[in-house]
């Protein structure tokens, strides 16, 4: 009952909701970076709950079918294919034992989940499967190690129209306890400035590149640690930005100049490295908004999902769609 | 763009991110703020606000996490300054007392002597002075279960080292500004390390899986390496309280 990884795997991990509530502990919440595309796979598996996807990152890598189920694939866009057969992504196919399933490099955004029909079954650690290997929380993803899930559920062949969120060039902040410490000119800089995704990145923070002066603040320097929040975006002592992701540290010296909101963080997140964006600031009652309207958006998901079962004629790129890889044995069910 | 260029008046409140909100008790720590942070944070617990998701209290300030979708920042301001205008009792936040066995000096503490010269008294004098001083947890932060510990008495307040030390094991004593920081789980460090505990106060397999809470005392009690060795850290658990 599991995927065989036949292939080395970087920067690839076992995600799901996280683990709130811990960080008094000295624990942040890790999770899934990109709570959308999290969303889309469990909607099309027609799964409930906190169930764990397989979450990559700039490359993907290869997998050996050990137990017949149902998968489907989100987020940044890769070549995924079945037994050599491409299939497109939003749209969930069967795979039986032995089959080969093989994800590409990623080719536009950053993080891209492979989801298996009731999720990995991962060992949890304090209340989520989510690894942070860093912290000791799950063990790294290797060549031969095995992932496992429940035996086969059945489920519908549904596939979802995927949106490209990948390049947003405006990210949304609102202000925080530190953000007046910066002078006012330092500021006005910070929010005119053009960044680059630089490739020091990774699931605890993404570093900005830019031109021109570094964001000096002198009262920042005697910051007392005090708690990190989810997208607090960090001047180091060196004044450069670095934007704090899932896995951060939970207290942190440095000043935060601003906040990425909530709406604006997978967003963020998804964004390949070298491409180019501005911060503008928002209000709060803006970025509550923003936040009811993606609410609004995860919950609409449900009713946006279709089944692969219509009418041919009524298909418009009926050949993007793996009919023959989606088809499976028949007695995969049975339960012998 | 307007920013408040006003100066703070403590306490202060105000939003972190969209789905927080930090109340400061100041801009220098001092004991007694991390005392006022810590019952802030143990009478806001007694009843959570429907949409509260966790509270974060950290040496002088108090982090809460919210659903905004649920509650508002604005709800939970006046709640907090509701709650700061009641006399806030620092004598009961919850704390309890442990003491905790650690090997000082030798490979288990090899900054003892530099720790000395810097503080100009004995290596001894350094082990005394600080196995018998109670200490506070002031809060837990930089990785799991890893405390921060204090004050210790002035003539602790010893800089930073100024090289960085890649890694020292979970149990280390380390030493700097009045405090023991006191990891559970190997970290680089510039802080001097003075010892050594054989208690790892964050374990998987227990439950609950952190020993220690923000508002804890804790004491250091020395032993001799041999029987550091001779500890079973899974009983160690139960018998540390006091």
């Amino acid at each position: 009952m599991s995927l065989y990884i036949n292939s080395t795997l970087i920067g690839a991990s076992v995600q799901d909701d996280g683990r709130p509530g811990l960080q008094r502990y000295g624990v942040t919440s890790g999770g899934a970076v990109d709570k959308l595309a999290l969303a889309q796979g469990r909607v099309l598996l027609n799964d409930e709950g906190n169930t764990a996807a397989l979450e990559f990152s700039a490359v993907g890598g290869k997998f050996k079918v050990q137990t017949s189920s149902f998968f489907v694939f989100t987020g940044a866009e890769a070549l995924l294919k079945l037994n050599g057969n491409l299939i497109p992504q939003g749209q969930v196919f069967g795979a039986n034992v032995g089959d080969e399933i093989e994800i590409g490099s990623i080719s536009k955004g950053f993080y891209s989940y492979l989801h298996v029909a009731g999720g990995f079954l991962s060992t949890a650690h304090l209340g989520s499967r989510s690894a942070n290997v860093q912290v000791g929380l799950g063990t790294a993803l290797e060549n031969g190690n095995i992932l496992p899930y429940k035996r086969t559920l059945h489920r519908d062949l549904m596939c979802l129209k995927l949106n490209d969120y990948f390049n947003s060039n405006k990210i949304r902040v609102v202000s925080g306890p530190q953000t007046n410490l910066f002078p006012e000119k330092v500021l006005q800089r910070f929010f005119s400035t053009e960044y680059k995704v630089s490739p020091m990145r990774n699931r605890m923070g993404v570093k900005l590149d830019f031109n021109g002066e570094n964001f000096y603040t002198d009262a920042g320097l005697s910051v007392l640690s005090d708690a990190i929040e989810l997208g607090d975006i960090q001047i180091d002592g060196e004044g450069t930005p670095t934007v704090l992701l899932n896995d951060r540290q939970p207290t942190g010296g440095y000043p935060r100049i601003s906040t990425i909101i909530s709406a604006d963080l997978h967003k963020f997140a998804q964004k390949s490295v070298n491409s180019k964006f501005n911060f503008v600031m928002v209000t709060l009652k803006e970025a509550i908004k923003a936040l009811e309207e993606l609410t609004e958006q995860l919950r609409n998901l449900r009713s946006q999902v279709d089944s692969l079962q219509r009418d041919p004629h009524n298909i418009s790129n009926l050949l993007n769609y793996s009919l023959v890889g989606g088809a499976i044995r028949g007695d995969e069910f049975d339960e012998s | 763009m307007n920013f408040n260029k006003n100066k703070m008046v403590f306490p202060h409140i105000t939003s972190i991110g969209d789905s927080g909100l930090i109340v400061m008790f100041g801009e220098k720590f001092s004991i007694e703020l991390n005392q006022k942070a810590l019952a802030l944070d143990f009478e806001f617990n007694k009843v959570l606000p429907d949409g509260v998701l966790e509270t974060i209290p950290t040496l002088v300030s108090l982090m809460v996490r919210f659903d905004p979708l649920t509650v508002s920042y604005h709800f939970l301001k006046d709640y907090m300054e509701a709650l700061l205008e009641s006399d806030l009792n620092i004598e009961i936040s919850g704390g309890r007392s442990f003491v905790i066995p650690a090997v000082y000096g030798g490979k288990e503490g090899p900054e003892l002597d530099e720790v000395a010269d810097l503080m100009q008294i004995r290596p001894d004098q350094v082990i005394s002075g600080h196995s018998e001083s109670q200490q506070h947890v002031m809060m837990l932060g930089f990785s799991a279960g890893c405390s921060y510990c204090g004050l210790l008495p002035p003539i602790w307040d010893i800089p930073r080292g100024k090289k960085i030390n890649p890694s020292v094991p979970g149990g280390s004593l380390l030493i700097a500004l009045r405090q023991t920081v006191f990891p559970a789980s190997n970290m680089p460090t510039g802080w001097r390390r003075i010892g050594q505990s054989p208690c790892l106060t964050f374990d998987l397999g227990k439950d609950p899986n952190f020993l220690l809470k923000p508002g804890d005392e804790i004491r250091f009690e020395q032993i001799s390496s041999a029987k550091a060795q001779s500890i079973s850290h899974d009983k160690l658990w139960e018998t540390l309280e006091r």
